[in-house]
């Protein structure tokens, strides 16, 4: 499903931008170890205690992040079942020496045994080859979308919140078209334009479909960067470097970004389970990928006529689970990226 | 109840009281076995940094730590001779309120933002005195007067967030002192307020105080706010009391190295130009991982062994018996001497 | 109050606008002839594919097609689908259906994703936290036509509970398409009210109740709850336009009659007026409910002034 609705980003982008800038709670936290000791923030209304000062180092959010990840076992789990996922996608050979695009009529439908764990689907092919090699599109996908949508709305929001005015409204208009238009309809409608000539080889297909996505993926990040610019862009550390005259571009790439990564990078990973979610929705449909392309949403939807869920239910259980397996992947490592980033979390 | 047949001797008697906080990190003692009493209309004021147990202390008072991951391990606390640890909660609740109440620093966040104010005032008198809502409404108002707000009636379904800081903090006020409470404990009132409106704060309290014939507990990091409205002082450190006094022997003869550091950084009108505020040198310590010994020794320019190897006992009483402080060498001349360099001039 | 309405009313015509006229563009480069298949076995004459093409107005330039569609928009008029058929009508006779469908998941979200999200916020760091948190995610992570599967394979044939299909959208065909349609959202709400009422409790003015002597009773169900549940309630909101369009996928694996299936075979067939009249809809509704949930906020959090 396309994620416009995505409260998971909604949440992150509150919590994230309020708690980047700001890095005094957590200093304090490390300092005393306690956090409803610290409620006396404020040291500026005058006698107060010399002794306060903040004397640890203060550790860099990422830095801080990481340690905080390293001592999860899920962060560990999911990002295992993740590589694994990577690593079929890239080097499918190493999971199989079954070629996915054999097929023997005389295997058509046989359930799950030894050879051929996964059983055999309708036109006889090995559905564990099919599912390792189905991989590939699916991850492709997945990950050059979010970059290329990254990269677009990246773009295109930071100069918005950064230089604002006229030319922050006709992007954030246009954002909006893009954003009311819901997209996997789009994506339908698109592919039903122009469809992916039948025989294109993947990396042919793959633009398209990702181009198509990202189109109407990017005004999620298009906001949430803007957002976060705007957040950003009055802090005093900012105006501090404005007023020892840093240059526009310079405060962009030292200051604005670098604060406004964090954000971006929890999004996207969401965002990621979504843009592979909606590829397979697409082939599930029975446009984006052709049919010469091995991909999971194909061989669901392939697997999906009541007949076969009646008499042959492997050959949809086992792509399927595929599939879930990488999006939740995906999505746990966002969960817990996102929660090692808040402070709020622990 | 009436003055006379009292049968307990302070308004409030805190005894060894102890703290703990129990996470993932480990255990920190937040507080460790700190007792002192409050009388009836009298003025305590706990003096402490950030972190040294002094808003925990007064959550533990009223019932309101945040549990877990605080937890009360030890000690009495004791309101008009009643040991409130040992109620059922629902009594205990009961006694917030009419018996003893609280306002927080930051008024703002303590502040329900989606009701209106004038409702959060009436609703103390709706839940613990099941008055109806527009004798509710009207005893709202009278407190929102009471504290000074201007067009109190017109304001009364106005939120939060269109009050300014010192409003705020009245309404709060107003809240607490509704049901015409015994104690109002007062955590760090003023920290966020500008500083002609934290005078304007003060007044109000030492005013309301008088009026209701409180007892206040006034928690701060603030010598300043101090010196003028508090009968007695407690100094805090590190989750213990460290010294305790009427207010003018405080600031005289301070007798603890720490009350004594503190007067020293307080900058003063003679403060020659130019010259260095001295400080404390060091960091409060880690409450996961205290120091072995008196839990200043690290920070303590008159620290000698014996500091390093045992904890003093908690609050010995001094002299005549009005004051009390916990250090190895509160008899030394050499401290004594410091002590007095430190109390000159004027705050 | 007015004023902001109006605004936001404002800005939503050149959404509209543009919105509209990327899906005509896009509807209209579709390739394929509409006029295949219409001629019976041979193709079709010349001739009729002229008068069809003025009929349609197909021979006019794209920019001129978009203002005579807006020009009838306006009179709300969707047009005549190449089957004859009104368009408005077309909708009209598959709207209830995609709309029991709609209110079947509005209703999951508010009964079980409210409640899972308040139960985890409450019991946080429990056993029952822990399986909302892990089993939403599960939920998140399952493509819905993998989950309409599923739920064909266990509660239709397995179970024979509901039955697999919902051919005449009847409310009890409808319960199992709903739940699927809805478990996104679902899962979605459950983790935003739980977010938001872990934040909650954790705030100050819920200190300050209880040191108001409430029992968690009030201090929880009232004063942290009220705060909680207005961003879920605005959630829900604004998820109802996104169900429409998750509906194709839905009523496609049970094969519903709905607004989501029209799409889809409007798609296939070429038949683009029914399919920009579909979209159009969908966007409109799509646009008015963020307007209404805005407004909504406003009303629920008095924070958020509109002026």
């Amino acid at each position: 499903m396309s994620d416009e609705l995505n409260p998971l980003a909604e949440v992150v982008v509150e919590a994230e931008i309020a708690a980047v800038p700001n890095k005094l709670p957590r200093i304090q936290r490390h300092n005393l170890l306690v956090p409803n000791l610290s409620s006396a923030g404020s040291s500026d209304s005058g006698v107060t205690f010399a002794g306060g000062a903040q004397g640890e180092k203060p550790r860099s959010l990422g830095r801080d992040a990481w340690d905080d990840m390293r001592h999860r076992p899920l962060f560990w789990v999911a990002a295992a079942v993740a590589l694994v996922f990577i690593l079929a996608a890239a080097f499918p050979q190493l999971f199989t020496s079954q070629d996915p695009k054999y097929c023997d009529l005389i295997y058509s439908r046989l359930p799950p045994r030894p050879g051929h764990i996964f059983g055999n689907d309708f036109q006889g092919c090995d559905i564990f080859a099919r599912t390792v090699y189905g991989a590939r599109a699916s991850i492709l996908v997945g990950l050059c979308t979010t970059a290329v949508a990254a990269l677009i709305g990246g773009l295109l929001g930071t100069l918005a919140g950064y230089l604002g005015g006229p030319l922050d409204a006709v992007l954030s208009r246009i954002a909006d078209i893009f954003f009311s238009i819901p997209m996997l309809l789009a994506a339908m409608v698109a592919f039903a334009v122009l469809p992916v000539p039948p025989g294109a080889a993947l990396p042919r297909a793959v633009i398209q479909i990702v181009l198509v996505l990202a189109i109407f993926g990017w005004p999620n990040v298009f906001r949430l960067m803007r957002a976060a610019v705007i957040q950003t862009k009055p802090q005093e550390y900012v105006l501090a470097a404005r007023a020892l005259g840093a240059s526009p571009l310079r405060l962009i790439g030292s200051h604005i970004v670098p604060n406004s990564l964090t954000p971006l990078l929890v999004v996207s990973t969401i965002d990621l389970g979504g843009y592979i979610i909606a590829e397979a929705s697409l082939s599930f449909l029975g446009l984006g990928l052709p049919s010469t392309i091995v991909a999971w949403g194909r061989d669901i939807s392939n697997a999906s006529g009541l007949g076969y869920i009646r008499n042959a239910p492997f050959m949809l259980l086992f792509p399927a689970a595929a599939l879930c397996l990488a999006v939740l992947a995906f999505i746990m490592l966002s969960e817990v990226v996102r929660d090692a980033l808040d402070p709020k979390s622990r | 109840m009436a003055a006379d047949d009292k049968t307990y001797e302070h308004l409030l008697d805190v005894r060894d009281l102890h703290v703990e906080f129990r996470m993932r990190t480990g255990v920190a003692k937040a507080i460790n076995g700190v007792s002192f009493h409050l009388n009836e209309k009298e003025t305590l004021a706990i003096l402490g940094e950030s972190g040294s147990g002094k808003s925990v202390t007064a959550q533990a008072i009223m019932g309101i730590l945040d549990s877990p991951p605080g937890f009360v391990t030890g000690g009495e606390v004791l309101f008009q001779g009643v040991d409130m640890l040992k109620m059922p909660r629902k009594a205990r609740a009961a006694m917030r309120g009419p018996k003893i109440s609280m306002i927080f620093q930051d008024a703002l966040s303590a502040l329900n933002p989606v009701f209106p104010v004038g409702w959060q005032i009436a609703e103390m008198f709706r839940i613990h005195r099941k008055t109806n809502s527009s004798d509710a409404m009207k005893a709202a108002i009278s407190l929102m007067e009471q504290v000074h707000i201007p067009a109190a009636k017109q304001r009364f379904k106005a939120y939060p967030h269109q009050f300014s800081g010192g409003m705020r903090q009245r309404i709060m006020i107003a809240m607490a002192i509704a049901l015409d409470p015994w104690i109002l404990i007062a955590d760090e009132p003023t920290t966020a307020l500008d500083v002609t409106v934290q005078a304007q704060i003060m007044a109000l309290l030492k005013e309301l105080q008088d009026e209701h014939d409180m007892g206040l507990i006034l928690i701060t990091h603030d010598l300043g706010v101090v010196a003028n409205v508090a009968d007695r002082i407690a100094v805090m450190y590190a989750g213990r009391l460290v010294e305790m006094a009427p207010v003018e022997e405080v600031y005289g003869q301070p007798r603890h190295p720490y009350t004594i550091g503190l007067l020293e950084s307080v900058p003063r009108l003679d403060t020659k130009r130019g010259g260095v505020l001295p400080a404390i040198g060091g960091l409060p310590p880690n409450l996961l991982a205290m120091p072995g010994g008196c839990p200043f020794n690290p920070r303590c320019r008159f620290a000698v062994d014996r500091c390093r190897q045992g904890t003093p006992p908690p609050l010995e009483a001094l002299d005549d018996g009005t004051r009390f402080a916990a250090c190895w060498r509160v008899d030394d001349p050499e401290v004594a001497d410091e002590a007095h360099r430190a109390s000159e001039g004027d705050l | 109050m007015g004023k902001f309405v109006i605004r936001r009313l404002l800005m939503m015509i050149p959404t509209f606008l543009g919105a509209t006229f990327i899906i005509f563009f896009l509807s209209m480069a579709m390739p394929g002839d509409p006029t295949v298949g219409r001629c019976g076995e041979r193709p079709c004459t010349q001739a009729y594919i002229d008068a069809f093409r003025a009929r349609y107005g197909l021979d006019q330039p794209l920019i001129v097609q978009y203002g005579i569609y807006l020009k009838r928009l306006l009179t709300g008029d969707l047009g005549i689908n190449y089957y004859n058929n009104s368009v408005i009508h077309e909708l009209a006779i598959r709207y209830p259906t995609t709309l029991k469908l709609a209110v079947i998941a509005i209703l999951c979200e508010i009964l079980i994703g409210v409640s899972a999200g308040i139960l985890a916020g409450i019991r946080r760091g429990k056993f029952i936290d822990s399986l909302v948190t892990v089993s939403t995610l599960v939920v998140i992570a399952i493509p819905v036509f993998v989950l309409g599967g599923l739920a064909q394979m266990v509660f239709g044939i397995k179970l024979h509970w509901f039955p697999v299909t919902a051919g005449d959208g009847s409310w009890y065909q409808l319960i199992m398409p709903g739940v699927v349609l809805g478990s996104l959202y679902v899962a979605y709400v459950a983790r935003l009210t739980r977010t938001n009422l872990v934040d909650n409790l954790r705030a100050d003015y819920v200190r300050t109740a209880y040191a108001k002597g409430m029992m968690p009773m009030r201090a929880i169900g009232l004063h942290a709850m009220r705060n909680s549940l207005i961003p879920s309630i605005t959630y829900i909101g604004a998820s109802i336009g996104a169900l429409t369009s998750g509906a194709i996928i839905t009523e496609r694996v049970f094969n519903i009659n709905g607004v989501g299936f029209l799409i889809y075979r409007s798609i296939n067939q070429r038949d683009f007026t029914t399919l920009v009249g579909a979209i159009l809809v969908i966007v409109l509704i799509y646009m008015f409910l963020t307007l209404i949930v805005d407004v909504l906020y406003g009303y629920l959090d008095p924070r958020i002034g509109h002026e």
